[in-house]
């Protein structure tokens, strides 16, 4: 019958029994040829589970994983590239909606002083604003309108297009 | 640099230096593909996952916090993604210990003599591969990644204590099957 347990014996292994156990443990041992018969087996196979050696991935894994790496990298500056030029175009409607906002107060409310300064922005945006109501008149609305819908469609278009194409890459870099 | 950290390395692949990051692939690549050939038990399924991993390392490095061990972060991230992929094909996870004799006859599952010839690491390799999947994984960790008990219970996401008993619960099961079998002669 065994004296000592499963536990004590692993603890034993490890290092984990306090000294005094240890020399008690060791006692039991010697008395008993089961318990070191089990207590050898473990240590045996303990030490051959240390000499393990790894497994080796093929010669290739680093490349490929890098090379995955580098097309992902290029998405995604191709897709910040993107973005910037999306936000490019919203920051020069603002802009030029700031512009319309600035010569309707300037030219409704001019004091004296300043007038050489702002007379050549008045001028600018004077044309900019009768350029921009020509633009949004009624009867020009439907034409701009449909415009700016069909070039939105066509940044969608190449968006998706450009995606899709990315993925395609990947995917093949990934099979590879 | 003749030996980067990986915090060393990881700040530079932040800065841009993306090549780098092969620095990194090259360190964790063997280890972590002998946890996930033992749990897939499929060498081009595991070297597949493991792309997968090294990808999510790169994406998340900004999500890396540096107070914690690189190599414990990617490891978990190995482990969950191995145990979503062991899910996926609907292979039966272990969260629980219970009795060798309940779970696991791993006695009629393999049979030395048909490969006598192998040599006993071999043959322990194989073993090991048949253990329920968190065994196979401690064992893996501790001896072949040399992760003390804090380690592996901070990527395995349980307790020191819970770690401890899952390696004592391996090695006794592989004992128990040396002996009972009467290996004991190509172990000594």
């Amino acid at each position: 019958m065994n004296k000592l347990s499963d536990e004590i014996l692993n603890k034993l292994i490890d290092g984990e029994l306090p000294l005094d156990e240890v020399k008690e443990v060791m006692k039991i041992l010697n008395e008993s040829s089961e318990d070191n018969d089990r207590y050898q087996t473990l240590l045996k196979l303990h030490g051959e589970l240390k000499n393990l050696k790894e497994e080796t991935t093929s010669d290739s894994f680093t490349y490929s994983v890098m090379k995955r790496i580098h097309a992902k990298y290029q998405v995604r500056r191709s897709d910040k590239f993107f973005i910037f030029s999306i936000g490019s175009i919203f920051v020069l409607l603002i802009l030029g909606l700031i512009g319309y906002v600035v010569s309707s107060s300037v030219t409704s409310g001019q004091s004296s002083t300043g007038k050489l300064v702002v007379k050549s922005l008045v001028n600018f945006t004077q044309t900019f604003v009768e350029f921009s109501t020509t633009l949004f008149s009624k009867s020009a609305l439907p034409v701009v309108g449909s415009i700016i819908s069909a070039v939105m469609l066509g940044i969608a278009y190449f968006f998706y297009e450009n995606l899709h194409h990315m993925k395609q890459k990947l995917s093949k870099l990934g099979s590879n | 640099m003749d030996n980067p950290t990986d915090l060393e390395i990881i700040e530079s692949v932040k800065k841009g230096n993306i090549s780098d990051f092969s620095l990194i692939i090259d360190r964790y690549k063997n280890r972590s593909f002998t946890l996930l050939k033992r749990l897939l038990k499929n060498p081009s399924e595991a070297e597949e996952v493991l792309q997968d991993c090294f990808l999510k390392a790169f994406n998340g490095l900004n999500t890396f916090r540096q107070d914690a061990s690189f190599s414990t972060w990617f490891y978990r991230i190995v482990y969950n993604t191995a145990l979503s992929k062991l899910s996926l094909k609907k292979r039966k996870i272990e969260n629980e210990m219970t009795d060798i004799s309940q779970r696991f006859d791993l006695k009629s599952s393999y049979d030395f003599n048909e490969t006598e010839k192998k040599d006993f690491s071999e043959f322990l390799n194989e073993l090991i591969e048949k253990l329920p999947e968190n065994y196979a994984t401690v064992i893996n960790f501790y001896y072949i990644n040399e992760m003390s008990c804090e380690e592996i219970a901070e990527v395995m996401g349980t307790s020191v204590s819970n770690v401890k008993v899952l390696l004592y619960r391996s090695r006794n099961m592989l004992k128990d099957i040396i002996l009972k079998n009467n290996y004991k002669k190509e172990l000594f």
